[in-house]
C-alpha cells in the first residue's frame, strides 16, 4: 500500500470515528434539562446511536430465568421458551422500561435486562408470575366436612413437626380406625358449627389468645387439630401452622382420601388476627377449571364500585369464554366461584345471578401497582410453564454513578501516567505513540457505539488495560528501531527494518491475546462480555494505529530529508 | 532515555534457581489451598445472596451483624466495603437466593430504622447456576490454553507451545495460590482477570519466543542455551517497559477504580507481575530444558 492510500485510510477512520461518536458526545454533554426537553423520537435516536452504558453503570436489573417445563409434553417443550419470551416481552413493553433486553440463553433460559430500574420486587412479580387465571367451583360445606372427617381418620398415627411428617405409627393405629371414627366426625362438626357463613365476619373473632400450638394436637384429630375453623368453602388456618397442614396434605394417606375431582388451594392473602398472627383460608375447589385465562381478551384496571380508592382489575372474555362463563354462573347461583391466579385463590365470591357477556372483576388487590401489574400480565397472557429466577443482579443508580466516576478517574490516571512515561522514555517518538494511543481510544469508543455494545465497568477496565497493552506494539517497534540504530544503520533503514521485524512479533502476540479474549467472551455474561469486547477491539485497533498510523508519520518525516538523528 | 543498553544477564544459566523459587512459591500456594480446604468461592460459584448498603452514618460492624442475625441470617458475612458508611452482607449457599436478598433488605430497613438505609446493589445466584459457572470457568481456562497451544504450535513448534503452556499454568496456579494465601474470594471477575493474565503473560512469552525463532535463523552456530539467553536479554528492555506501563495502568485501576472491581484489578496486578516473571524465567528456560533432555536422550 502506498502512503497516499494509507493516509486516505487514516482520514477515513478519523471520519468514521467522528461520525460514530458525534451522537454520544452531544448526548452525554447535554444538561439533563436539555435531555428532558428532547422529543421522544429524537431521544430514541440518540439512545440508538450513542454509546450505551451497561447496567452496572446506569443502574438496573439483570435477571436470568429458567423455564420449568417438566410438566409439559415434548411438543409443548419445544415451543415453550419462544412463547415465554414473547409473553415476557409484551409484559415488559407494557410496563414501560426503556431499552429492555430479552434474550434466550441455552435451551431453557431467558436473560432479561432492565436498565434504570428502581423496584426489583415489583419486576420480579411482573416477570416471574405465570398469570394462569382460572375460575373454579368451590366445594360445598358438607363435602368439606366429609373430607375433613376422612382425613382425621386416615391420618391417625401420623404426626407432624413443622413440615416433617412422621408416619411410623400408622400401622399400629390402623386397627383403631373404626373405633375412632365417631369422635372425629363430631370434631369436624363442631368446627363447622363454629363457622359463620362469611369468612370476613368470622376472622376478627378468631384466634384470641391463641399461641402455637394453637390447640392441643389431639390424637383423634390428627388433621383438624391444625385448623382454626371451617369457613365457607374451606378451612381457616393459622399461617404458623401452614407448613404442617401442607405436609399432612402431601402424605399418601391424605391423597387417597381427597377425591380426584377436588383439590385444596390456598387463598392469596392472609389476614391479621387479634393475637398478632395471621390466618389464611385453605379452599376446597374443583380440580378442573370451567373457564381459564386463554379465553381472556382484555384486562384493565378500574375503581372498585364499593370503595373508589381501591383499584380492581376488570377482564373481558372472548365469545366462547363468555358463553361458558354465563352457563357456569347460571348453573351455580348461590354457590361460590373461586378466581384462581397461579394456583392461589384471589377471591371466592358467591354467584348472585347468571353473569352474561363474559366480563368480571378481580378484587382484593393490595395496591394500585399490584392492580396495574396484574392487568398487564393478564393482557400479555399466561406463560406456558412456570419460570424461576435463578440469577438476579441489581445495581442502584448511585452505585452506577460512583462507578462511572471511579472508572473515569482510573482511566484518566492510567492514561496520564503512560503518556508521561512514553514521552520521557522515547521523547519525540513517545509523543507520536501517545497520539496513536488517543486515536486508539477513539476507535474503540467509535466501534463500541456502532456495535451498540454497552460500556460496562469491566469494559472500562478493559479500556485501561488496552492503554497499557497497546503502547506495547509501539514499544516493540521503538526498541527494535533503537537496536537497528545501534547497528549504525541510517535513520530511514532503521525505521524500516524496525517496523518489518516487529510486525510478526506484534501479530503473534496479539492473536494469542485475541484467542483468550474470545474464550472470555464465550464464557462470560454481561459485564465480562463487555470487558472481552473492549479488549478485542483495543487489540485490533492498536495494531492499526501502531503498525500503520505511526509508520506513515515516520515515512512523511523521512521522505524528503535525510534525518541524522531520530528522537527516540 | 534508556534503562539498559545491551544487557547480558545470565538468566538461562540461573534457570534452576528461578525454578526452585517458583516451586517453593507454588508449594506455599498449594499448601494454603489445602489448609483452607479449597478456595473461598464467591456467591457467583457457591450460590447465595449479596446486598451492598450505604448508611447515612457509620455504625459499628457488630450492630449490623446483630441486626442481620436477628433477622434470621446468623451465618451471614458482614464487612465494610470501601467507604466507612458502606457495607457488604453476604449469605452463601441458600436455596432461593432472590428471596433472601429481598428479605435481607427488609431486615436491614426495619432493624436500622433510625438510620437511612440505601440499597446500592443486590446479587443473588441460584445454587445450580453457581455450580454451572464453576464448570464453565474451568473449561474456559482449559479451552484458552488449548487454543493457545494450537496457535503456537502452528506458528512456532510444539515445544514452544509446551513451554508457553507450562508458563501459563504456572501463572494461573501462582495467582490462585496468592488468592488463597491472602484469603480473598474467587469470583467471576477474578476468573476473568486470570484469563486476561493468560493472554497478557503469553504476549510477553511470544515476544521472547519470536526473538528465539529469529535468532535460530541468524545465529545457527550458537549453542541453544546461549542463543536463548541472548534472545531473552535482547527483549528484556521491551519486556520490562511493557510490564511497567501495564503495571502503572493496573495500579491506577486498583487505586481509583472503586471497590466493585478491586478484586479484579488486584488479580490483574498480581498476574502482570508473575506473567512477566514467567515469560523470562520459566517459559524460555523450559525450552532449554526440553532441548537438553532431547539431546541427552538422543545420545543414549
Amino acid at each position: 500500500m502506498s502512503n497516499r492510500w494509507k493516509i486516505l485510510l487514516i482520514f477515513g477512520v478519523i471520519a468514521f470515528c467522528a461520525y460514530a461518536l458525534y451522537p454520544s458526545v452531544s448526548f452525554y454533554t447535554m444538561k439533563s434539562e436539555e435531555r428532558d426537553r428532547l422529543e421522544v423520537e429524537e431521544r430514541a435516536r440518540y439512545i440508538e446511536t450513542a454509546i450505551k452504558l451497561g447496567l452496572d453503570l446506569q443502574g438496573g436489573m439483570h435477571v436470568v430465568l429458567e423455564v420449568d417445563d417438566s410438566a409439559l409434553s415434548d411438543n409443548a417443550k419445544a415451543d415453550a421458551i419462544d412463547r415465554a419470551i414473547e409473553i415476557l416481552r409484551n409484559r415488559v413493553d407494557e410496563f414501560g422500561v426503556a431499552e429492555p433486553v430479552i434474550q434466550q440463553q441455552g435451551d431453557r433460559r431467558i436473560i432479561v435486562q432492565l436498565p434504570g430500574l428502581q423496584d426489583p420486587e415489583r419486576v420480579r412479580k411482573l416477570i416471574g408470575q405465570t398469570a394462569q387465571l382460572e375460575f373454579r367451583l368451590v366445594r360445598e360445606q358438607d363435602e368439606i366436612v366429609r373430607i375433613l372427617t376422612d382425613l382425621d381418620r386416615t391420618l391417625k398415627g401420623v404426626t407432624v413437626t413443622g413440615s416433617v411428617v412422621d408416619t411410623s405409627a400408622v400401622q399400629s393405629a390402623a386397627d383403631t380406625t373404626a373405633v375412632a371414627t365417631e369422635p372425629a366426625v363430631s370434631a369436624a362438626d363442631s368446627l363447622a358449627a363454629a363457622a359463620t357463613s362469611a369468612f370476613d365476619s368470622l376472622l376478627p373473632t378468631l384466634g384470641q389468645d391463641t399461641e402455637v400450638p394453637l390447640q392441643e394436637i389431639s390424637e383423634d384429630r390428627p388433621f383438624t387439630s391444625y385448623l382454626l375453623s371451617v369457613a365457607d368453602g374451606g378451612v381457616v388456618v393459622d399461617t404458623r401452622q401452614r407448613p404442617s397442614v401442607e405436609a399432612l396434605l402431601a402424605t399418601e394417606q391424605a391423597k387417597r382420601v381427597i377425591p380426584p375431582t377436588s383439590e385444596f388451594l390456598w387463598g392469596r392473602n392472609a389476614r391479621p388476627m387479634q393475637d398478632g398472627g395471621e390466618a389464611i383460608v385453605l379452599y376446597l375447589v374443583a380440580r378442573r377449571a370451567t373457564v381459564d385465562g386463554s379465553m381472556l381478551v382484555d384486562a384493565t384496571t378500574r375503581p372498585d364500585p364499593d370503595d373508589p380508592t381501591q383499584l380492581n382489575v376488570g377482564f373481558e372474555l372472548n365469545r366462547q369464554g363468555g358463553l361458558a362463563f354465563a352457563r357456569f354462573t347460571g348453573e351455580n347461583i348461590g354457590r361460590r366461584i373461586a378466581i384462581v391466579l397461579d394456583n392461589k385463590i384471589n377471591s371466592a365470591p358467591v354467584v348472585q345471578s347468571k353473569i352474561p357477556g363474559g366480563s368480571g372483576r378481580i378484587t382484593g388487590l393490595d395496591d394500585d401497582d399490584e392492580a396495574n401489574d396484574l392487568a398487564i400480565v393478564l393482557r400479555a397472557g399466561a406463560l406456558p410453564a412456570p419460570i424461576n429466577i435463578i440469577e438476579e443482579r441489581t445495581v442502584g443508580p448511585t452505585l452506577g454513578r460512583d462507578s462511572i466516576v471511579s472508572g473515569a478517574y482510573a482511566a484518566f490516571g492510567g492514561f496520564v501516567i503512560v503518556m508521561l512515561f512514553m514521552m520521557i522514555y522515547y521523547r519525540g517518538s513517545g509523543l507520536l505513540a501517545c497520539v496513536a494511543l488517543i486515536f486508539n481510544l477513539l476507535i474503540i469508543m467509535a466501534v463500541l457505539a456502532k456495535l451498540h455494545a454497552a460500556l460496562t465497568l469491566p469494559g472500562i477496565a478493559g479500556l485501561i488495560l488496552t492503554i497499557g497493552m497497546s503502547v506495547d506494539a509501539n514499544v516493540l517497534i521503538f526498541e527494535r528501531i533503537r537496536e537497528e540504530l545501534s547497528k549504525a544503520k541510517t535513520v530511514r533503514s532503521a525505521i524500516e527494518s524496525g517496523y518489518d521485524r516487529a510486525f510478526t512479533t506484534i501479530l503473534d502476540a496479539n492473536v494469542t491475546t485475541l484467542i483468550t479474549a474470545f474464550v472470555l467472551w464465550q464464557f462470560g455474561t454481561g459485564p465480562i462480555k463487555g470487558f472481552a469486547t473492549t479488549l478485542s477491539i483495543g487489540i485490533i485497533a492498536s495494531m492499526f494505529t501502531a503498525l500503520l498510523c505511526t509508520r506513515v508519520v515516520y515515512d512523511l518525516i523521512t521522505a524528503n530529508r535525510q534525518l541524522k538523528k531520530l528522537s527516540i | 532515555m534508556q534503562f539498559f543498553k545491551t544487557p547480558s544477564a545470565p538468566i538461562i544459566q540461573n534457570r534452576r534457581k528461578a525454578m526452585m523459587l517458583s516451586a517453593i512459591l507454588l508449594v506455599i500456594g498449594i499448601g494454603s489451598v489445602a489448609i483452607h480446604k479449597g478456595f473461598r468461592a464467591s456467591i457467583d460459584f457457591s450460590g447465595g445472596a449479596l446486598v451492598e448498603v450505604r448508611l447515612d452514618q457509620s455504625v459499628p460492624l457488630q450492630d449490623l451483624r446483630d441486626v442481620v442475625s436477628a433477622g434470621g441470617y446468623a451465618g451471614a458475612e458482614v464487612t465494610r466495603f470501601g467507604a466507612p458508611t458502606e457495607y457488604l452482607i453476604k449469605v452463601k449457599a441458600v436455596g432461593n437466593a432472590a428471596e433472601v436478598a429481598e428479605k435481607l433488605k427488609e431486615v436491614l430497613s426495619s432493624g436500622m430504622a433510625d438510620r437511612h438505609v440505601e440499597i446500592r446493589r443486590t446479587e443473588s445466584v441460584g445454587p445450580k447456576i453457581g455450580s454451572e459457572l464453576k464448570t464453565a470457568a474451568f473449561w474456559a481456562i482449559i479451552y484458552s490454553l488449548l487454543g493457545i497451544g494450537v496457535y503456537v504450535t502452528w506458528r512456532f513448534e510444539f515445544r514452544f507451545a509446551l513451554a508457553a503452556i507450562i508458563a501459563l499454568i504456572h501463572d494461573i496456579l501462582f495467582t490462585l495460590g496468592f488468592f488463597s494465601l491472602i484469603n480473598l474470594e474467587v469470583s467471576l471477575a477474578v476468573i476473568a482477570a486470570i484469563l486476561t493474565i493468560v493472554g497478557y503473560s503469553l504476549n510477553d512469552t511470544i515476544v521472547v519466543f519470536d526473538r528465539i525463532r529469529e535468532n535460530m535463523h541468524t545465529r545457527k552456530r550458537d549453542n541453544y542455551e546461549k542463543l536463548v539467553n541472548a534472545s531473552v536479554n535482547e527483549t528484556l528492555s521491551r519486556t520490562i517497559i511493557t510490564s511497567l506501563t501495564t503495571m502503572l495502568v493496573v495500579l491506577s485501576l486498583v487505586i481509583f477504580g472503586g471497590e466493585v472491581i478491586k478484586d479484579f484489578a488486584l488479580t490483574l496486578l498480581v498476574g502482570v507481575v508473575v506473567g512477566t516473571y514467567s515469560s523470562v524465567f520459566i517459559a524460555s528456560p523450559v525450552l532449554v530444558e526440553w532441548q537438553q533432555w532431547k539431546a541427552a536422550r538422543a545420545k543414549r
